[in-house]
């Protein structure tokens, strides 16, 4: 199966090197798509749906946690599993990230085979 | 009060950034002159400890490093230089953080580029292939 993806990040420079890292782990993608920050995600969403999210949590105008809530609340988008990518690496982070509804974390810096296995994991769950 | 734990999670973090994220690596401190020619980031922090951070990267090597990071191989444009030091400033000051206290949560500002890195308790320059990444650390009492 082929992946829609979303990337949110408000640089653009991660969201191009998240786009690379992406091809590099040799998951099937069909489509990438970008936003540079919640919000402009969540309208996209509501336009089209993807099959999986990255995130950053450091974002203007809405941020990761905001976005990872808003997409619980909507019973349309619920479904698509989330995963942070992040520099903040804190226990306490991790743990609130996944308690409000993520479904895998990878902090940065990161090696490609750490996103690798744990979009697996997460794709694996998604589609079972 | 800066200790060790700062100074060893500095050069931690910024050698597992640089290898990991920009394919480049630390060879070690350095104590020479840096060239004046820096694109320099600089952003705070809230949490457990709060303060601010910054780093300077010689703007050849910044070049460089942004082309590795994109993955380009054209001309790197100045802009794309400054957001890929402002990305590497945000990842090696997150990674000291969780280093240094990995059970406290903490927020950052966004890393904006300035013209005079500002001063620091503990400062640390290190010499990278090509070029020279400085960091400064300051946490408040």
């Amino acid at each position: 199966m082929a992946y829609s993806v979303m990337i949110v990040d408000d640089s653009p420079a991660m969201r191009k090197f998240m786009r690379r890292v992406m091809e590099l782990t040799g998951i099937d993608t069909s489509e990438y798509r970008e936003a540079g920050n919640g919000r402009e995600a969540l309208d996209q969403l509501r336009q089209k749906r993807v099959d999986l999210i990255l995130t950053d949590i450091n974002m203007p105008l809405m941020n990761g946690q905001q976005l990872i809530e808003s997409l619980d609340a909507d019973p349309d988008l619920r479904d698509i599993p989330v995963v942070v990518v992040s520099t903040d690496g804190s226990a306490s982070r991790v743990q609130r990230m996944l308690d409000l509804g993520a479904k895998g974390y990878v902090t940065k810096p990161f090696q490609p085979e750490n996103l690798r296995e744990e979009l697996e994991r997460v794709l694996e769950e998604a589609d079972a | 009060m800066l200790d060790e734990r700062f100074s060893l999670a500095v050069e931690e973090s910024l050698t597992g950034v640089l290898e990991t994220m920009f394919f480049t690596s630390v060879l070690g401190d350095f104590t020479g002159e840096t060239a004046p020619d820096k694109i320099t980031a600089t952003l705070s922090f809230n949490g457990e400890p709060s303060g601010s951070f910054w780093l300077a990267v010689s703007r050849p090597l910044a070049r460089e490093m942004a082309a590795n990071f994109l993955g380009c191989d054209d001309e790197i444009e100045e802009q794309q230089s400054e957001e890929v030091v402002r990305e590497l400033a945000n990842m090696v000051c997150g990674s000291v953080l969780s280093r240094v206290e990995n059970h406290s949560r903490f927020d950052l500002s966004e890393p904006v580029v300035v013209q005079e890195a500002p001063s620091a308790t503990l400062h640390r320059v290190f010499e990278v292939e090509n070029g020279t990444v400085e960091i400064g650390l300051n946490t408040q009492p």
